[in-house]
This record gives structure tokens, sequence and C-alpha cells, in this order.
């Protein structure tokens, strides 16, 4: 955990992370990735490149047929799904004066 | 015999045209071989999203290679025209933003180059109310996007610790001899944009290449390396000599001009020729140059070395990367011939000059 920064992950990285958390055990394409969590390639990548900078992600890659590239493949590390884990409770707990308030969407 | 006379011609009519001339010669042999040359045995999708970012990808530093062959695999599967182009240039400018970033120094230094000369290049459009003729939009528009090119690939090359250093020092040397040959004075500076029998600037556009090319390629046992190095010495010397030549155009208000050109149209002329020459013409000539050293140098030195197979995250070498090697062989061929007949014209030049 000590590579992972206390800092509240941007909307987007949220998306991402929530996206690849729902069923973490799945190995997701870029693309496929990008197109779930509407998010254009040029942001997408580099988020990936941090979430796997920071052990959140791991990837491994899927040869395609011959004479075809390789394909990326990503999903959450154990790390990853606790930080999301973290980040869910942690966004629990701010909404409850937000509910009190009468702010959340009706 | 016409072509002779053509380069007599040439020789006459000063550098610039040479380089030109050279640098078409190369053009033309690369793509005549490419014709002619049977396809890879890979059959990777071949259209303009792919061939981007393959250039793209090439930027990244080593140790991020292997996010650009990711980038490259989802493309090879994406279907439509258009949605291609949307994730190639997505991809692109990821790579663009992709950290590490440079030496904190050099990119500083390209940041000033760059918004000093965009600062010139405003006081000028003002001060001599260029603003008032449509086509000096288009010049301007032209020469910042040129100008934003320049710095965005300087600035990722600059994070490639291996050809940094002799990229830069390459870079800055031709900055620097060109200002002792121009005598540090103005109209030193922008005079030889038009016409010179002064030879010194294009043996410089051509030495400093090619020993940045070899020296680079030689150590790295690289083709890319090399490459790198030279283009970032002709993008950077670029940039450099471009801030200064925007100064100098200032300095002499546009310096000699035809009668019945006023002010502006002298200042006008100038900085679209100072674009021209150091913005395009030199970087160009540079890469080229250092571009075919590199090659020549690997292909003799270090026969089928051409490229790391890099992967940083564990993962098996990837295939990619092997038929890109292949790729990049056959590329290397066709460099070479090209690299002849550009030596052919040269020693013909040469021939001429001394008579």
């Amino acid at each position: 955990m000590s590579m992972v920064r206390s800092r509240t992950p941007s909307p987007q990285v949220n998306r991402v992370m929530q996206a690849l958390a729902s069923d973490p055990a799945r190995w997701r394409y870029g693309y496929e990735l990008g197109t779930e969590v509407h998010l254009k390639s040029g942001s997408l990548y580099p988020i990936l490149v941090r979430l796997a900078d920071r052990g959140l992600l791991e990837t491994s890659w899927e040869q395609g047929p011959p004479g075809r590239p390789p394909r990326h493949l990503y999903r959450l590390t154990t790390t990853g799904r606790e930080y999301v884990a973290v980040l869910e409770v942690a966004r629990g707990e701010r909404s409850v004066p937000r509910r009190r308030l009468g702010l959340s969407g009706a | 015999m016409s072509c002779l006379l053509a380069i007599s011609a040439a020789v006459n009519s000063g550098p610039p045209t040479l380089i030109v001339i050279l640098l078409l010669t190369g053009a033309g042999v690369v793509l005549w071989s490419r014709e002619h040359t049977p396809p890879d045995t890979v059959t990777v999708r071949e259209d303009v999203p792919i061939r981007l970012l393959q250039w793209a990808v090439g930027l990244l530093p080593s140790d991020r290679e292997d996010w650009g062959q990711a980038m490259l695999g989802e493309l090879d599967r994406i279907e439509g025209r258009s949605e291609r182009r949307r994730f190639a240039l997505g991809c692109v400018a990821s790579i663009v933003v992709l950290p590490p970033w440079g030496p904190v120094g050099p990119m500083a230094a390209l940041a000033a180059f760059a918004l000093g000369s965009a600062v010139v290049l405003g006081v000028g459009f003002t001060h001599f109310g260029l603003a008032a003729n449509p086509w000096n939009w288009l010049v301007m528009a032209i020469l910042v996007t040129v100008m934003i090119g320049s710095v965005v690939v300087v600035s990722v090359l600059l994070r490639r610790p291996g050809i940094a250093g002799p990229g830069l020092i390459g870079g800055l040397f031709v900055a620097v001899a060109w200002l002792g040959f121009s005598e540090f004075r103005f109209a030193g500076i922008v005079s030889p944009i038009n016409s010179s029998s002064d030879w010194s600037n294009p043996a410089l556009y051509i030495a400093v290449p090619l020993v940045v090319g070899v020296g680079v390629a030689w150590r790295s046992k690289s083709t890319i390396e090399g490459q790198r190095a030279a283009r970032l010495a002709g993008a950077s010397a670029g940039l450099a000599m471009f801030f200064l030549a925007t100064i100098a155009v200032l300095g002499i208000d546009g310096g000699p001009r035809d009668p019945g050109v006023g002010v502006a149209g002298g200042v006008s002329e100038a900085f679209a020729g100072v674009a021209m020459q150091y913005l395009i013409s030199v970087p160009l000539a540079m890469a080229t140059i250092g571009w075919v050293a590199a090659t020549a140098t690997a292909r003799f030195r270090y026969v089928g070395v051409v490229h790391r197979n890099h992967d940083s995250m564990g993962t098996p070498k990837v295939p990619g990367l092997v038929a890109e090697v292949s790729q990049r062989r056959t590329i290397g061929l066709l460099v070479l011939r090209a690299a002849g007949a550009v030596a052919a014209v040269l020693a013909v030049t040469l021939i001429l000059l001394a008579r």
C-alpha cells in the first residue's frame, strides 16, 4: 500500500477503477474499457499507466493470430481492489452529511 | 548531362537549393525502392492512423515502449476509419503527456525559445501592421503550427537519456557555430536565407548530424537511437536559430527587400524565410543525414542489431516487436540505397565546386 498516494483520485480514475472492480477476475482490453467508461484513448492510457506504476493494475499480453500484434490486458491487483474498497467506504462516509442536508439526488 | 547541368545550376544558385536537391534525391530513391521491394510477410494493417501511431510510439522512452505496443495492438482490432483515427490521435496525445518528463534545464530552455519566438513574432505582427494582410495570418498560422510541432518533437526526444545529451550538444554546436558564421550581426543572420555562396553553413548541417548519428548508433548499437539523436540535434538547433533569426528580422526591419516592397512586406517575407530555413529545412536536412548515417553505421557495425526488445513489465517478449525489427531491416536497406544516391550527388557537387 506504500505506493498508493492518499490523494483522492479524479472522477475519470474512479470510473476506470470501478469498472475494473465490477468483475475483478476478468482481464479487460483497453479499447473495451475505454468504451465502457466513456473515456477516449488520450485520457484512458495515461490513467492505466499511472495505475500500473502505482501497483494498482496488473497487465498481461494476449497473443493474437499470426502476423497480428498482441493485445494488452488489464485487471486490478489485490492492492487495487483494496484501494477501491477503501474509496467506496470513504465515499459512503462523505455522502452521509449530504443526505442529511437533502443534497443527494432525488 | 541535363542532370549535371541542373546540379551545376543549383550550386550556382546557393546552398539552400542544393540541400533541397539532396533531400529530394534521397526521398525519391526511398520511394522508388519501396515501390520495387516485395511486400513484407507480416500482415499488420497499414493505414494513416497506424502509421501515425507507429511514429509516435517510436518517440516513447524505452521503459514505456510496451504501452506503445499495447496501443498498436488495440488499434489493430478497431474497425471504422473515423474511430481508428480518433483512437490513434488520442494515443498520440497521451504519448506526448506520459511521464517521465525530460531534464528540467533543457525543457525550460526549450520553453523559453518557443515562448520567446512567439512573443517576437507577436511584436512584429502588431508593430509592422501585418494583421492587415490576410496572407500574413496564413503564414503566421503555419509558422506557429510548425513551431509547436518542433517543440513537441524536441520535448519528447529529450526524455530519452541516451540521446538527449548528444542531440542537444549537436544542436547547440550548430546554433553557436551558425552565430559565429554570421559574425553576430543581424544582417549576417538574415542574409544567408536568400542567396549565399558561403558553404560553411551547409557543411555544418551535414557534418554535425553525421557525427551525432554515427556516434550514437555506434555507442548504443541501435539505429533508432542514432536517428533520434540526429533528429533532436536538428530540431533543437532549428528552434534556437529560429528564435534568434526572428529577433534579427525585427532588428533590421526585415532586411534588404525588392524595390516596391514596403517594410511590412519585407518583414513578412523575412519571417516566412527564416521559418522555412530554420524550422523546416535545417531540421529536415539534419534529420535525413543523421538517419542515413545512423542506419549505415548500425548496418555495417552491428548487423541485425536494430532495436532493443525492451519489456519493463516482465511480460514475455512481444512478437509485434520482432515483426518491427524485420520491417526496420527492410527500411534500413532502402535507406542505404538512398544514402548511396545522396553520396553520389554530393560527390558530383564537390567535383563541380572544385572546378
